[in-house]
């Protein structure tokens, strides 16, 4: 359906990621007309090079040197093969305050992120949602697992998770379809790593892709090339899903190219609809809604609430609190341990790249005991195989015949583990609109204060000391250890700035996503966390947006909105 | 092989015969990928360039190496596209590694035997981890993209490493191996 501007409709929800496709698929599938404004274009997943090979490539997949500087120096995931699927930062600038830094990916087109992300999808736990009342730190989260679980239950149901059985209280089980099955080298480490004594345990990576067809949606081809797009819509994706789905209920109106600049207010300062700037065109235009939904990714919205003000919201719409922007998370990451096993060298060469889900070390620290230096906890995410190209190869010494058998030696052998861990909430830590610098459609742009503490590094330091006591234990050679931890945003995991809480003074939502201030303005993505758990906040943020839209639509129902 | 190229090749010092040797590669160079013209450097620094890449990735009994893989045009196309410091690291790099072979053996490198070329190789790859001379940050520019080359090439990945993946499959196996498991 094309967007018709004279009709209000019953909700807009804006973005078309994670967030904004589970939103419209809710929505519609309880009856209300959705508009969805999303600011990118839609990509057909044919125009995805999945299967490219690097010779076919006008630069084998390293890109021309320099567009990497030029065009794209923050988005580190994206390469020469998935260009339309992020940004060009000379048209999205942001800036830093002076000794901070944010490293800000991201996605302009339907399906946002999760077109290409890394499919890593663990719930969270009451050791998240009440973890202040364990250690004392920081606020807990205005729901229980127990309020959360039903709407895990049913996207698990619906995009598909493959995963293991596991009983581990802070890592609770789904609705899974098969896990993948492990690779030699992620068998080895399953049988080393517990030896350690660290309490380190080791299971399928918990991957929000398919490894058997369910609702009609594909299952892995395992082709290994998930970060490019999956050109057969095998995992949780929006675009081969959650927007599909709410389609099917004829009461999604999905209108792309369209960059939203805020939230417009009646006389009484209650949100009506949304003013939107055609990418393309540039044109203005607006948007009528009952109720407003914003999914365009935690700092996106937050923008969006930043830059929406007006004589009643002075300060941005529904922050009377001045917690708008504030207590901004990512996940940290940066250590990480490469290295080869060597009863794995010289095997004949299987296809391992196509599974491209490795394994979990599930968090083992604060879980049942304290540790001196640190709250919180991590996971290890990694795995073993021979991938494409054999990067390690830069690492090997030598030339000749002597280099090549060695590469070729190695190729098989290959082992590497990383880190994702909780980083801390802390109200010093927060965006603001800096009025200096506009995007190419002339939107204020979003500025980043934000610093990592000693928990954070201390952290690291714990898990880089016991990447390594694992590699010594599997007898790993030539390993390479990284113990920096990356700048803050590297994970892509952006979260808070509009965070849940009971109290008003303390936050800017209410335990289902509605702003304390505006019951019909309401933020379903990342920025709604209150604690970044140790790991991906994907498969929440869907599991929020499913609770606060089956709310709105009763609400709606029993006139509450 | 060109006319011109020759007597370059002449001018420059090569011997007749390695002139026929350089040539047939300058030729093999020129028939593909289809098409493909030099765009920074020229016909001697490729020939140069060629040889060095085979010898850091030579062909032996399992597959071809950098110079069937035309791994010098690779790296042609990418410091063409660079900045001019590192083209400027280039031709010096490849200029330092000629008046190395003159100095010690009074020939071009293209023309020396295997031994002394492989001594030359010896010399600048003796500090790869911490490399301090001309040369040896040469030699570390020049096996990187070499890599990046030569296992991105339809011989590197299939015929040398032979990966397996990239292609559609019904089922991953996993770990067959009873002595890999718990
Ligand atoms: C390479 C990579 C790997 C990742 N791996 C994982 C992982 O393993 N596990 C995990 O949990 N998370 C992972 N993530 C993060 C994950 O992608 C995000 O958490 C998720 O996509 C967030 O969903 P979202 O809907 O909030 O935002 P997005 O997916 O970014 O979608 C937001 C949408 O809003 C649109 N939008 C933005 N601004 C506006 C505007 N002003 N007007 C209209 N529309 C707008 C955007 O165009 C976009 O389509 C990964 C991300 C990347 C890039």
């Amino acid at each position: 359906m094309t967007l018709d501007l004279k009709k209000t409709y019953d909700a807009i929800v804006v973005g078309s990621g994670a967030a904004g496709g589970v939103a419209a698929k809710e929505l519609t599938e309880g009856g209300l007309d959705v508009l969805v404004l999303e600011a990118g274009p839609k990509l057909e997943p044919s125009t995805f090079l999945s299967h490219r090979w690097p010779y076919e490539m006008p630069f084998r997949g390293f890109d021309k040197p320099g567009d990497k500087d030029k065009i794209y120096p923050h988005q580190w995931t994206s390469s020469e093969y998935t260009r339309p699927l992020y940004i060009d930062e000379r048209e999205h600038p942001y800036t830093t305050a002076p000794g901070t830094s944010w490293i800000w990916v991201r996605s302009r087109c339907v399906g946002g992120k999760i077109l290409h992300w890394s499919r890593n999808a663990r719930r969270l736990s009451d050791y998240d949602f009440k973890a202040a009342d364990r250690d004392g730190y920081g606020e807990n989260w205005p729901i229980t697992y127990k309020d959360l679980a039903p709407y895990y239950d049913k996207l698990e149901s619906f995009v598909g998770v493959s995963a293991s059985i596991e009983n581990i209280p802070h890592l609770p089980d789904g609705k899974y379809l098969p896990p993948f099955p492990l690779n030699c080298g992620e068998r080895i480490v399953q049988k080393v790593a517990p030896t350690l004594g660290l309490g380190m345990r080791v299971i399928p990576k918990r991957a929000a892709m398919r490894s058997r067809s369910i609702n009609g949606l594909a299952a892995c081809h395992h082709c290994g090339h998930c970060g490019r797009g999956c050109d057969i819509g095998a995992f949780w994706n929006s675009i081969s899903d959650t927007i599909p789905a709410a389609a099917a209920t004829s009461r999604l109106t999905l209108r792309p190219d369209a960059v939203v600049r805020e939230i417009v207010v009646d006389n009484n300062g209650k949100p009506c609809g949304v003013s939107f700037i055609d990418r393309q065109s540039k044109k203005d235009y607006l948007a009528k809604g009952r109720v407003i939904v914003l999914g365009a990714s935690a700092l996106e919205s937050t923008r969006i609430m930043l830059n929406s003000v007006s004589r009643h919201w002075p300060d941005g719409i529904a922050n009377s609190s001045g917690v708008l922007g504030h207590y901004l998370m990512d996940n940290i990451g940066g250590p990480n341990v490469s290295g080869h096993l060597p009863q794995l060298r010289d095997r004949e060469v299987v296809n391992e790249d196509g599974k491209a889900s490795g394994v979990d070390i599930v968090p083992y620290r604060n879980i049942d005991s304290r540790h001196p230096k640190f709250i919180r906890s991590y996971v290890h995410e990694g795995g073993s195989g021979a991938r494409a190209f054999p990067s390690f190869a830069k690492s090997m010494s030598g030339y000749g015949q002597k280099f090549k058998r060695t590469v070729r030696s190695y190729y098989t052998s290959p082992v590497a583990f990383g880190t994702r861990g909780e980083m801390l909430a802390r109200f010093e830590n927060y965006v603001e609109i800096d009025n200096n610098v506009t995007d190419s459609w002339g939107i204020p742009v979003l500025k980043f204060n934000c610093r990592m503490s000693d928990n954070e590094r201390e952290m690291a330091k714990d898990a880089i000391q016991n990447l390594k006591a694992l590699m010594e234990a599997l007898g790993a050679e030539s390993v390479n250890v990284r113990d920096r931890l990356m700048p803050l945003g590297f994970t892509i995991h952006g979260m808070g700035t509009t965070r849940m809480g009971a109290d008003p003074k303390k936050s800017v939502l209410n335990q289902f996503n509605q702003t304390h201030e505006l019951k019909n303005l309401f933020v379903v993505d990342g920025a709604c966390f209150v604690t970044s758990g140790g790991y991906g906040p994907t498969l929440t943020i869907g599991a929020l947006a499913a609770r606060a839209s089956d709310y709105i639509v009763n609400q709606m129902k029993t006139g509450g909105l | 092989m060109k006319r011109r190229t020759v007597l370059k090749l002449v001018a420059a010092g090569v011997a007749a015969e390695r002139v026929q040797v350089a040539g047939r590669q300058l030729v093999a160079l020129a028939q593909a990928p289809a098409g493909y013209k030099l765009r920074f450097f020229n016909d001697e620094q490729n020939a140069l360039l060629d040889r060095l890449t085979e010898l850091i990735i030579p062909a032996d009994d399992h597959s071809p190496g950098a110079h069937a893989a035309k791994v010098s045009l690779f790296i042609d196309l990418m410091v063409s596209h660079s900045k001019p410091d590192v083209q400027d690291q280039w031709t010096r790099g490849l200029r330092a590694l000629e008046n190395e072979s003159r100095e010690r053996f009074r020939k071009p490198f293209l023309e020396c035997d295997a031994a002394w070329q492989d001594q030359i190789m010896q010399t600048i790859s003796r500090n790869e981890d911490h490399p301090s001379t001309e040369l040896e940050k040469f030699f570390r520019i020049l096996k990187s993209r070499t890599i990046d080359g030569y296992y991105t090439s339809e011989i590197g990945i299939h015929q040398e490493l032979k990966y397996q993946g990239n292609r559609p499959q019904a089922e991953f196996a996993g770990c067959t191996h009873p002595e890999h498991g718990a």
